[in-house]
């Protein structure tokens, strides 16, 4: 269904064309009026005007268009070449475009600010397209292929001021038309005299020749009577004059010029077009020629109009009827021509009232134009136009079908007349394909015609509203046309899509318009389409996204990642314009923007040609902007700052920025050097813990020291730096902070690869105490631009409250602070030796550290400050390593039983024979230093120094490496004592593992609290037996036990431990050779196993109890079990004059009852709270496993047997049979339980029996084969079965049982705790040996 | 003929690109409107600054592009907005068609933009110069398929804001393009 009423554009409407006689001319002019056709087209368009169908249905017409102009001009423009003139038209909008775009920017641009602060949208048209708009729809020379510019009506004007005007019309309708043969000689003949008040013919005369004129040319006549007063009346606004084309300049003619004339009538048109048009007419006049208009269209034009709708109707109709249309149908498929309808010639001449002398073709008389013979516009088309023109829409659409199903064209006005549907785009594409494929490829005719309908459609649809893609269609339109109409077209479809709310396909069309524009070189429009294309890019379309999508991953809506490609795409392609055009300042920002750096993800690999990947991009921009910023510097002079320039990129990391001491340099792991400070800080001296709490570092300020900044390239090419410093900022005590009290360095000409990342140093050095803020990084980038970056880096993120873990709070703002001190208080310490240091396993190094004050003060107090496992021990005056040994072969010390570390050691400045330590002064103290780790090794220490009591704390740093290479290895083996006199024997065995070193074994020491110990053999074969005994004056211990069992219990009932120590513990030494050498007792022996006993109880610890606090560590267990044995080896390299000593931790002797058990049964059946992490419940059962599993929890079965003897025994066997009888030894191994033993002899061996050699004969026993009795602790006894012997062998003794019940005595009488029954071991198998004796 | 793929996330975010050099004979599009088009010169945002300007201190920038040309010489940029443009008629197509391969959706002269999109509101777009419908089909399905096992819907630690990075799906995804297109 038609739409009711559709908006033509004004290209669409009767042509009239207009030939004056040339007194007429001159009179006009005379009052200062322009030509007729432009006073005619001032009345353009008439209102209220209707018109009829074919079925007489009135068609009210809210406004008819009229097009007036010069025959003359336009018989001069139907001459020349349709594909000519196509291009002259592209051109001369392009220079129009071209000549006023900068103007238009301006005015736009303030109309879109205006819009934008009043938030309301632009719904303007923009004035570029307004003004393609313009220039095509003010085409009126006819066209070879569509009849809208052929002249409707032929209006013959003449004046009455001539003596004889009918002569003068005469002339002008015997005019021959001067049309080439194409053009449509079907047109209303019209005749207008024009009476002047000032004519020489009175009213009564005018009236006589219009009435013969009637007579003579028909009713199509009218007199216009004109006042046409002088002086000319003030000026009357009237509608601007369409935009024409100017003529071609008639030297051009034959050989054109596009560019010049181009030239040309841009200028000229430029500078004529007025802003406002008027016209000096007087409102009579007005009135009366207005009344000529309405009188000419309603009376003549448009009833002429009807009855050739009507005739031709009536044609199209007889054609369209089925026996026709068969006729037709069969004549094509018979290869006949196509079927036109009948010749308008004799139609014309019967509609037209005159006919002579303009039949088409016998007027072509310039020989110039090639389309002689080409038919005029069929009626059929004609048809369709008129019924158009007139509003019979139903009749156009029904005729522009027919012509669309011929393939005659009419496609492109269907979308007009039809109401939105699939079949209006397919007509789109069906009018456009059409011209691209007339064989024109990308002709200017195609170009232009293309514009033309793309402009009819977007003045007669309303896109916005309607479900048309009209902005599509445009840009079809524009097709592949580089000029820029095209480039318009593309805009316009941006323009358009913008406002339907689809920005980016309308940044895209933008881009591409700008690309075709930029090429045209009009510089201010591809600015403006490039940003728009830009800032619609950057819009995102509002998305319905659950706001869960952000929050689920913590990341802010706004910070949407884009294609990495695209600004930095539009913005280069917009430096570079603003460049060329001489914005050097906006282009330097564009190309500033360029050096984000990449935001994207990192690439996949290096040889995959992917999109993140761009090598060559940076390099591009990098040295645009240091060209642009160039000029720009060089412009602008003096007057240049870049102040509103920052570098968009970061360079600098300021998470890694570190400060570095000088006192840095010694080595050392960092991490060993804050546990130093962390063990001077948990020191107990007061005011220790002033010197590292803070963190603080400090330096003295006579030395400077360096910021370590890290620096990483982002981009793909290499980038210089120059005047790189930081940006320091100082605290003082008492005065203001100025930046000459500091020298910070800077460095120039920093180049860096592309991607590098490098750290470089800055020394800075502070001339007064004060506390450094290293605030920012500054340096100019590439030499060029300032740039300041920040190193301040933000705090962790805090998780300890509700608040805090569910919103985003982080800590304070991390500086870089270095707090300067004044330089009075300086200790150097160096070590006196600097030689490699190889030590062996166990060595004892006596080494010297050399303190010199450098600084201006005294110092008085110094401490030293090792790692908790480094073992040393500074020497003291009368405190000599080789003390004498006690001659009795033992003696004992009280030991503190503590794991905790070693404090801090307070150096004793007595030795400078002072109290402190002078300016200048200097001292060295001896240390002994024992190596009891193998390998690569650094000793560490940390020297704390201050004046005196209440003075701050200085600090300096030493460290030395040293080697430590294997020597000995030794294992100690303990087990039941193999004789009565010992309870336990144990063997110690010495390996040598040095290539090519011998050592002197010089000394072994025993060290128990409880086991007293003797050498049974001397050393032979680098094996040693010893045997052990408790020691006499032994105590039970029971408060160490006491103190370990109820910490362990404060651990397995979940409660905090008490801090404090075990109770202190008495230890035996027992120099085991007979010529003991080095005394234990000495401070310094003592001090250095004491230590590594500590590391060695700590490790185990540490391994055992990995769930246990290792602070707690020495809270809980002490240093020595009561029940343990240590070995001591001391030894000599004579030859290297080396010595020292290894400590073997030995086995821990005695049985033990499972003190801990109903601790742990109280704890596992205790009520569980239950804790809802697996994890916490493991933690609880390892914990409770690795007590279970503790020596402090050990249990074992108390007594042992033991064969004594005897190994051999001969006898006579020709006498009597032999009783043998055998000693046996039950030994009670537990300290504190009696225990009941039954021993039960098997008479024979029983199957079951051990295996072992199977040589070895079954004793046979008589007498009593069981016995009974009670051992009391560590109470043994002797038993002897007899052996019955009938023949010589060697017979097992191992044929026993024995049933063990581990007890104590209470009142109500005897209390089993524990029963076990043990058989005879299956390895080592007790016998006796018989043999046989010849009789005497 | 070159094919570009784009992975979007549900926020339009781009994940993952690739672009793909077939040397599968292309079959064009019978269109009349874009078979005549030729293909986009940027010439005139070609060269450096320096040749502008005449510095001649300034070494001239080796690389005379000003961009990486991609396929059918295009400008990166120019390949992305089209995607990027792309998704206006995706979401409109989207809104009307419940099946998860749009065929084409659009075209942009020598360009067809096809597109898949995932329950899970992920948008695969490829653009194309040839006509490959059931090629197409099958390498997005395939693509889906390892977008959702390789590496991650199944990788507890990738989320619809980051970039797949995983070489795997890289690799495999290739495998799939020189497969189907």
């Amino acid at each position: 269904m038609a739409p009711l009423t559709p908006t033509l554009p004004s290209s669409l409407s009767p042509h009239i064309c207009i030939i004056s006689s040339p007194d007429l001319a001159d009179l006009l002019s005379s009052f200062s009026l322009p030509s007729l056709h432009q006073i005619l087209q001032s009345f353009s368009p008439l209102p209220q005007v209707t018109t009829r169908t074919t079925s007489l249905t009135p068609v009210p017409l809210t406004s008819f268009a009229l097009r007036f102009s010069d025959l003359a001009e336009i018989e001069e423009g139907c001459r020349e070449d349709e594909e000519q003139r196509a291009g002259r038209t592209i051109d001369w909008i392009s220079a129009r475009i071209a000549s006023r775009c900068a103007k238009w920017m301006e005015d736009w641009e303030r109309i879109e600010t205006a819009a934008l602060d009043n938030d309301k949208p632009n719904n303007l048209r923009t004035p570029w397209w307004n003004e393609v708009r313009q220039c095509v729809e003010g085409d009126h020379i006819p066209s070879k292929f569509e009849g809208w510019n052929h002249p409707v009506a032929i209006l013959l004007a003449v004046s009455t001021m001539l003596p004889n005007p009918l002569q003068t019309l005469a002339q002008l309708h015997a005019r021959p038309l001067d049309f080439p043969s194409w053009v449509d000689s079907t047109h209303l003949r019209y005749s207008l005299i024009i009476h002047p008040e000032s004519s020489p013919l009175s009213d009564e005369e005018a009236n006589a020749l219009f009435n013969a004129v009637k007579k003579q040319y028909g009713l199509h006549s009218y007199l216009l009577p004109l006042a046409l007063s002088s002086p000319p009346p003030p000026p009357v606004p009237v509608p601007l004059p369409p935009l024409r084309l100017p003529p071609i300049p008639q030297s051009t003619l034959h050989t054109p010029d596009p560019s010049t004339a181009t030239k040309s009538d841009s200028v000229s048109v430029s500078s004529a077009r007025p802003e406002a048009n008027t016209l000096h007419m007087s409102e009579q006049d007005i009135q009366q020629t207005a009344k000529f208009v309405r009188e000419f269209v309603s009376m003549s034009l448009i009833p002429w109009m009807e009855r050739c709708v009507a005739d031709w109707n009536e044609n199209f109709t007889s054609t369209r009827r089925l026996p026709s249309r068969l006729f037709s149908s069969t004549r094509r498929l018979f290869g006949s021509g196509t079927t036109s309808p009948a010749p308008m010639q004799t139609s014309a001449s019967s509609i037209s009232p005159v006919s002579p002398g303009i039949r088409p073709g016998s007027q072509s008389l310039i020989a110039s134009i090639s389309a002689g013979g080409r038919p005029p516009p069929s009626q059929q088309r004609r048809l369709a136009e008129f019924a158009t023109i007139l509003g019979d829409l139903k009749l156009a659409t029904n005729v522009w079908e027919a012509l669309r199903k011929d393939g005659k064209g009419g496609s492109e006005m269907l979308p007009l007349l039809l109401s939105p549907s699939p079949a209006s785009t397919l007509c789109v594409t069906q009018a456009l394909s059409a011209i691209t494929s007339s064989g024109a490829e990308a002709s200017a005719w195609a170009q232009l015609c293309a514009l033309t309908y793309a402009i009819r459609w977007e003045v007669s649809i309303d896109f916005l509203t309607s479900p048309l893609e009209g902005d599509r269609w445009l840009v079809w339109a524009a097709s592949s046309g580089e000029e820029p109409p095209s480039a318009l077209l593309l805009a316009q479809a941006a323009h358009l899509s913008s406002r339907r709310q689809t920005h980016r396909r309308a940044a895209l069309w933008y881009l591409f318009a700008a690309n075709r524009l930029e090429k045209s070189g009009i510089k201010p429009l591809t600015l403006y389409f490039l940003r728009k294309a830009r800032e619609l890019y950057k819009t995102s379309p509002e998305k319905s996204l659950s706001p869960s999508f952000w929050d689920a991953e913590g990341i802010d809506m706004q910070s949407l990642t884009r294609f990495d490609g695209v600004l930095p795409g539009l913005d280069y392609a917009l430096g570079r314009l603003y460049y060329t055009t001489g914005e050097v300042q906006r282009a330097v920002q564009f190309f500033l923007s360029l050096l984000e750096g990449p935001s994207g993800p990192t690439p996949l690999s290096d040889d995959a040609p992917e999109m993140f990947k761009d090598l060559a991009m940076d390099k591009v921009f990098l040295e645009d902007f240091r060209v642009a910023f160039q000029h720009l510097k060089d412009i602008s002079g003096t007057n240049f700052r870049a102040t509103d320039l920052t570098l968009p990129v970061a360079l600098f990391n300021p998470r890694f920025t570190r400060v570095r001491l000088p006192g840095d340099a010694v080595g050392g792991d960092p991490s060993a050097w804050r546990s130093r400070e962390d063990s001077w800080t948990s020191f107990g001296e007061p005011e220790a813990q002033r010197y590292f709490t803070a963190r603080g570092r400090q330096l003295p300020m006579v030395k400077a020291f360096w910021v370590d900044l890290v620096v990483h390239n982002p981009f793909n090419s290499e980038v210089n730096l120059s005047d790189l410093t930081v940006v320091v900022t100082g605290l003082l005590a008492g005065s203001d902070w100025a930046p000459d009290l500091v020298d910070v360095e800077v460095l120039d000409g920093i180049s860096l690869d592309p991607k590098e990342t490098r750290t470089i140093p800055l020394s800075i050095l502070a001339k007064q105490p004060m506390t450094l803020q290293i605030t920012h990084v500054s340096y100019v980038f590439l030499s060029l631009l300032p740039a300041i970056e920040s190193l301040v880096s933000r705090g962790r993120r805090l998780q300890d409250t509700l608040y805090q873990r569910q919103n985003k709070v982080y800590a304070a703002d991390i500086v870089v602070k270095v707090e300067v001190e004044d330089a009075a208080q300086r200790l150097s310490a160096e070590f006196f030796d600097d030689d490699r240091l190889v030590l062996y396993h166990g060595e004892c190094r006596q080494m010297r550290i050399w303190l010199s004050n450098i600084g201006t003060q005294a110092i008085g107090d110094i401490w030293l400050v090792g790692g908790e496992e480094d073992e040393f021990r500074v020497e003291e005056p009368g405190d000599p390593r080789l003390a004498e040994a006690p001659t009795l072969g033992s003696e004992s010390f009280n030991s503190d039983n503590t794991l905790l570390p070693r404090t801090p050691y307070r150096i004793a400045l007595s030795t400078v024979g002072s109290w402190s330590l002078p300016p200048g002064a200097n001292f060295e103290f001896p240390f002994v230093l024992h190596a009891n780790k193998l390998g690569e090794q650094e000793l560490c220490l940390l020297l704390i120094f201050r004046e005196g009591d209440g003075q701050a704390f200085h600090c300096v740093r030493i460290a030395r490496f040293f080697e430590v290479r294997p020597l000995l290895t030794a294992t100690l083996t303990a087990g039941p004592g193999k004789r009565l006199e010992n309870i336990f024997t144990a063997t110690l065995d010495v390996w040598n593992i040095s290539p090519s070193t011998s050592v002197v074994l010089s000394q072994v020491v025993t060290l128990s609290p409880t086991w007293s110990c003797i050498s049974l053999t001397s050393f032979e074969h680098f094996q040693l037996l010893i045997g052990v005994n408790t020691r006499e004056e032994t105590s039970d211990f029971n408060d160490t036990f006491q103190f370990v069992m109820g910490k362990l219990a404060q651990i397995l009932e979940g409660r905090s431990v008490e801090e404090s120590q075990p109770p202190p513990i008495n230890i035996l030494c027992n120099y085991i050779n007979k010529t003991p050498t080095y005394s234990i007792k000495a401070r310094s022996t003592m001090s250095l196993l004491h230590q590594g006993r500590r590391n060695i109880i700590t490790r185990e610890l540490a391994a055992r109890h990995p769930y246990i606090a290792p602070a707690l560590h020495p809270y809980i267990f002490p240093l020595y079990h009561p029940r343990s044995l240590d070995v001591v080896l001391f030894w000599d390299i004579p030859s290297d004059g080396r010595s020292g000593h290894i400590l073997i931790p030995g086995a821990i002797l005695g049985a033990e009852h499972g003190t801990l058990n109903s601790f742990i049964q109280e704890a596992e059946e205790a009520k569980l709270i239950r804790s809802m992490y697996a994890e916490t419940q493991r933690e609880r059962s390892s914990i409770l496993e690795a007590i279970r599993g503790s020596e402090w929890n050990a249990e074992s079965n108390p007594i042992s047997l033991v064969t004594v003897g005897p190994e051999i025994i001969s006898h006579n066997f020709s006498e009597v049979s032999c009783h043998v009888p055998v000693t046996l030894m039950l030994r009670n191994f537990s300290m504190t339980h009696p225990s009941k033993y039954t021993l039960k002899l098997a008479p024979k061996a029983t199957p079951e029996g051990p295996s072992g050699p199977k040589d070895l004969a079954p004793p046979s026993w008589i007498g009593r084969l069981t016995f009974r009795g009670v051992l009391e602790p560590m109470q043994h006894v002797t038993l002897r079965p007899t052996l019955h012997v009938t023949s010589p062998d060697t017979y097992a003794l191992d044929c026993w049982q024995l049933e063990v019940e581990v007890g104590q005595r209470t009142d109500q009488g005897w209390r089993t705790i524990y029963r076990y029954l043990e058989k005879a071991s299956q390895g080592h198998r007790p016998c006796v040996t018989v043999v046989a004796m010849a009789p005497p | 003929m070159s094919h570009h793929l784009f992975l979007l996330s549900p926020s339009d975010t781009p994940l993952y690109s690739l672009t793909h050099f077939s040397t599968k004979p292309s079959q064009t599009v019978p269109s009349p409107l874009s078979a005549n088009l030729p293909s986009w010169s940027t010439s005139a945002f070609a060269g450096t600054l320096t040749a502008l300007s005449g510095a001649s201190s300034v070494v001239q920038a080796s690389t005379q592009g000003g961009g990486v040309r991609m396929g059918g010489g295009q400008d990166r940029h120019v390949i992305q907005m089209i995607a990027n443009a792309s998704l206006d008629v995706i979401e409109e197509v989207v809104r009307r068609d419940n099946g998860m391969y749009l065929k084409s959706v659009d075209k942009f002269n020598e360009w067809t933009v096809s597109a898949f999109v995932t329950p899970g509101n992920m948008k695969f777009v490829l653009l194309h110069e040839g006509k490959n419908e059931e090629g197409i089909r099958a390498f997005f399905t395939e693509v889906w398929e390892l977008y959702v096992k390789v590496r991650t819907m199944l990788n507890p630690f990738h989320t619809a804001h980051n970039a797949i990075v995983s070489s795997v799906f890289d690799g495999r995804v290739r495998a799939s393009a020189r497969k189907y297109l």
